[in-house]
């Protein structure tokens, strides 16, 4: 529990001293890109906190190389 | 313009060096003598050789628009949808190298140096760490790259001349025992290791004071780089041997604690960590700045610096989850890390120059 309040406030504060500057000079396009952005990181930390398994990017990489890595493998072994 | 700032060809020679020797140094040896054996020096020296064809490619390529950066060149040349998938692509691979980099210092001050703090405290420091040098900018940090650099010689002198009396030349027969098929393997791992992430360098090119010294000092680079870790590979077969260093996970760590004179210069393996460490920071920081600036120049942001925290964020909890266990991470490196590395950083900038060239004429 502690943590996740860890992880909420860490963002809030990075937020308070981030966005206030932005407002003044009228970036609204990075405003909505550094929110997005926080907001996926938080709610990927949250659920590794929950101990939640996230599917890992990795496996679909490997599974679309492994036709390829399994022929240089052959070739040189 | 997003980045200001202008870096000198001689910080630029610096970085590079950095760049090949960190991240290789702890785990090259091990993976390159698992595969050739005893002949590991000479799968090295075969990959150097293809890493100076790499860096040709990456010169031609960086001087056919010397003004603009990697992702700029990519979508001057394919256009503006093509070119923004092509440098997301690179930008993904940017992001998985500093989650892997983040990692692998993870897994080491966890399993050697500090067995008893928990892995995320010291990822989380030293991504802080990182963070502050990429938002003070690219000429901060080559610039303390550059006076960090006699530190890095100096250690790495001591390390090469108090091993001399440790060499056992019987270790390296005998040459070609199983002929050239396990060298070849050896060299094609290595190529994805430190040599074709050099592309990396086609961000910061255009940001280089002289554009011809440039090009001298990016071989000049690779070479040097190149010969470190060919010195710690073949010191690493000629005192542990080729079976301990196959076994051990961080073969030159070991190096270090072999070290010993007169019984009283003794246990200074430290001295290869804080190698590694300055190394890796500095390839960890350059990389995360450039995925910063790579991304706002894709997003056609004002500012890359409101990135930074975020992608810290993004990075840190990437590397937790993208590999559940060690077992996992090593078996992605020994199938898909080499083609994946290669598709990116060779078959892409290679289309991009043969479109370029196509295109100027």
């Amino acid at each position: 529990m502690w943590a996740i309040i860890g992880t909420v406030c860490t963002g809030a504060i990075i937020s308070f001293f981030e966005i206030p500057p932005l407002i003044k000079k009228k970036c609204w396009k990075e405003i909505v890109i550094f929110v997005l952005l926080l907001l996926v990181g938080m709610t990927l930390s949250i659920l590794i906190i929950k101990d939640i398994t996230i599917p890992t990017p990795i496996d679909w990489i490997t599974k679309i190389y492994s036709p390829l890595a399994h022929f240089m493998d052959r070739i040189l072994s | 313009m997003l980045e200001k700032g202008k870096i000198s060809s001689g910080e630029f020679l610096i970085m590079v060096i950095i760049f090949n020797i960190g991240g290789a140094i702890l785990t090259l040896p091990s993976v390159l003598v698992s595969l050739a054996k005893q002949d590991g020096w000479i799968a090295y020296i075969i990959a150097t050789l293809i890493g100076l064809c790499f860096v040709l490619l990456f010169t031609r390529l960086a001087l056919l628009y010397p003004s603009m950066n990697y992702i700029e060149v990519n979508e001057k040349i394919f256009g503006i949808w093509i070119g923004k998938i092509s440098a997301l692509l690179f930008l993904l691979y940017l992001y998985y190298l500093s989650s892997a980099l983040l990692s692998e210092i993870g897994n080491f001050f966890s399993t050697q140096v500090l067995v008893e703090t928990p892995m995320e405290m010291i990822m989380i420091l030293f991504i802080l760490t990182s963070l502050f040098g990429a938002r003070l900018g690219l000429e901060v940090i080559c610039r303390t790259a550059f006076f960090f650099f006699p530190w890095l010689v100096l250690l790495l002198f001591i390390l090469f001349v108090f091993l001399i009396p440790d060499i056992k030349f019987e270790n390296l027969q005998p040459v070609f025992e199983e002929g050239m098929k396990p060298i070849m393997r050896g060299s094609y791992h290595s190529l994805a290791l430190p040599y074709v992430q050099l592309v990396f360098f086609l961000m910061i090119t255009p940001y280089v004071h002289e554009k011809a010294e440039m090009k001298k000092n990016f071989y000049l680079g690779t070479i040097l780089g190149g010969g470190v870790l060919f010195l710690v590979i073949i010191f690493s077969i000629l005192v542990l041997g080729a079976d301990n260093t196959a076994r051990l996970n961080y073969p030159s760590y070991k190096l270090g604690m072999r070290i010993s004179i007169g019984n009283f210069f003794e246990r200074v393996e430290v001295i290869v960590a804080f190698i590694w460490v300055f190394t890796e920071y500095f390839k960890l920081t350059i990389c995360f700045y450039g995925l910063a600036l790579g991304l706002a120049q894709l997003l056609g942001l004002k500012n890359y610096k409101i990135l930074l925290f975020p992608l810290a964020f993004l990075i840190l909890t990437f590397t937790i989850f993208s590999h559940p266990d060690i077992v996992h991470y090593q078996n992605f490196m020994a199938t898909a890390w080499t083609p994946l590395s290669l598709t990116i950083c060779f078959i892409l900038p290679l289309l991009l120059l043969i479109v370029g060239k196509i295109r100027k004429k």
